[in-house]
Parts: structure tokens; sequence; C-alpha cells
């Protein structure tokens, strides 16, 4: 009896992680849809929770220090931050860990199985 | 069909008359654009040169935009049957995830208060129109993402008509930053038929798209001038 429930210990702790990853690969797990008029993602700071805080990443990891250069091809390049802002963060920095070769990617970039 | 524009780098000069017929047509928010002219220079004095960058929304078939609108369970983009990626303004929330997920930054969160696109000049194309006599696409409310359409509305009337085989070539059916171009820049059409002339051009000219590297297969198609960035 305690060997059974040793070994459904062990399954518990070992096997689930390594399935869930497996269904996460599969397909994403969709989260529940906001509320209409709740808060903008900046005034959350949902990015910032989970790269700054969670992922402890620095500032300079994904916010630009300088400007961003004439002719760089984002539509809202020209845009003003907002006041106190560290600086602009591009879908390039965001790409750097994300993109479809990188470890940690994301669905919206190049879709697991297709090129 | 899959409809797709071409824009030739090589003739276009910066004249803007694409961006002010997007302003009309579609009455964007200002300090939300649709469309805008992205300039910079290359070369190295006295061999430099400008270019002018016509952006817009570049229809993805793989929208970044779409995907974490649908992961985070809003579902206000949908990828329509032509091609155009559509924004349903009754559903989303505002909260600024595709824009910060689009390579190009392409989708604009509008504001508390939608501004008129001339203030103080009266109503100003579309405009003028009252709001439920809108197409959808010009329903637009405020604290959502707006962006280019492809101009959806003269689209759908052309697939209400029948005249699908028109776009591209009739002013009614035919998106108007393409068709006020005065250099023939711009070109819009089916790029999945071989013997259109937009694809006969894109194959022609060596045509790309843009940030290739994020995936998402973009609908609009570069012509680029020396020493441009792609």
């Amino acid at each position: 009896m305690k060997n059974a429930i040793f070994i459904a210990l062990l399954s518990a702790l070992f096997l689930a992680p390594a399935t869930g990853a497996l269904a996460a690969d599969a397909a994403p797990a969709v989260k529940k849809a906001p509320a209409p008029g709740s808060k903008s993602m900046a005034e959350k700071g949902s990015y910032h929770r989970l790269h700054g805080k969670k992922e402890k990443l620095d500032c300079e990891d994904c916010h630009e220090t300088e400007p961003l250069p004439p002719g760089t091809l984002k539509l809202r390049y020209y845009k003003p931050l907002a006041k106190d802002s560290p600086g602009p963060v591009t879908a390039e920095a965001c790409h750097e860990c994300h993109g479809k070769e990188q470890k940690k990617k994301v669905t919206w970039y190049a879709p697991k199985g297709k090129k | 069909m899959k409809f797709g524009r071409l824009i030739d780098l090589k003739r276009c000069m910066g004249c803007r008359s694409c961006v002010a017929v997007c302003a009309t047509e579609n009455y964007f928010t200002p300090g939300s654009p649709w469309n805008v002219m992205v300039e910079y220079e290359v070369g190295a004095y006295p061999k430099v040169k400008t270019i002018y960058n016509p952006m817009g929304c570049m229809h993805c078939e793989k929208p970044a935009c779409k995907a974490v609108c649908d992961y985070i369970g809003v579902k206000a983009i949908r990828k329509t049957e032509f091609g155009p990626v559509i924004v349903d303004y009754d559903k989303c929330i505002g909260c600024g995830y595709c824009g910060n997920t689009c390579p190009y930054g392409v989708p604009q969160l509008n504001g508390k208060k939608l501004a008129p696109l001339s203030p103080g000049k009266g109503a100003v194309g579309s405009e003028a129109i009252p709001l439920a006599a809108r197409h959808p696409t010009h329903q637009k409310k405020a604290q959502t993402v707006e962006k280019c359409t492809f101009c959806y509305h003269k689209l759908e009337q052309a697939a209400v008509d029948g005249k699908l085989d028109r776009v591209g070539k009739d002013q009614a059916y035919t998106p108007s930053c393409d068709l006020v171009c005065p250099v023939q820049a711009r070109m819009f059409g089916d790029i999945d038929d071989p013997g259109s002339d937009i694809a006969k051009r894109i194959k022609e000219t060596g045509a790309v798209q843009l940030k290739k590297e994020f995936g998402t297969a973009p609908q609009v198609f570069y012509v680029l001038e020396e020493g441009a960035k792609s």
C-alpha cells in the first residue's frame, strides 16, 4: 500500500509536469477574456510583472535607452513616450527571446509546426 | 483569391497622397494613423538619398496581433476570406497587446475620446456619414484599436456586387491609397493568381516582404530602393 502511494506521489511530481509541457506545446492554454473596459496592459503593468519581477530582466534588456533612429520600420515609432518611460520597446527586442528559433518562442510569431 | 499590395520604393517620392486620402476615406483618429510615411536617409556624402517607405497594416497571413488577441481570449481580430485583417470594435477591450506584438507596430490604440480629423472645421470625408450608416470598420469607438483595413468596405462591396475581378482596377473596389498615387508606386490585386498584374510585377521586380524573420507572412510587398531597410 505504501509503495503504491509512493509511486503515485512520484508520478504526480515528475510525470505530470512533463505531460503538462507536452500539452502546452500541442495547444497553448487560452486565458479567460478580460472584462471590457478593464485597465490597459500598460496600466496593469502585466509585461513588467512578468519580465521584471518574475523573470528578473533589467529595464535595458527590453527598453531602448536611445530614441528609435529615423527610418525605424514601425508605424508608431514617432509617438511620444509616456512620462518617465525608460525608453521604447521594439518587437525586435521581444523577438530576441521569443523568436521561432528561440527557446521561449511564443505562438504569435511563426506558429509551431508552420514555416 | 487573396488580395495584396505592392509598393515600389524606387518610384515613391514621399508626397503623402496615400496618407491624406486614407485619412479622409477612413477618417482615422488623429494620433492613431492607419498609414504613415517613414522617411530616412541612406548612403554617405556626397552620395546620399532619401528613402520614402509608406507603411500601413501588412495584413499578415499569420497575424501576430490576432494570435495574441486570441491567446488572451478576446478574439477581436479576424483574418477575412480575401486577406484583410479586421478589428471588431465591439469586442476590442483596448488592452494594447496587439500593438505591442505586431512587428510593425501597426494597431493603434485610439485614446479615451475620439477626436475629429480636422478640429473646428466640421466633418471631413466619411465623418460626414451618420455613425449607424457607416460600414462597421468605420463605426469606431474610443479606447479600442484601429488600423488599415485594406479598405475592406470597398472589397466587401465588390463581393456583394460580384465584381471581385475588378478589385485593383475600378475606383469603387480598390483601396483609396492605391488609387491616388501620382507615380503609380502602388498596386493592389490578387496575389494568388500568377496571371494577375500584381503577381507578375512582384515576380519581375523581386519585391520582398518587410521583417520576414518574424514569420508572419505579410501580404504587402515592397520593391526596395538600394540601401533601403527590409
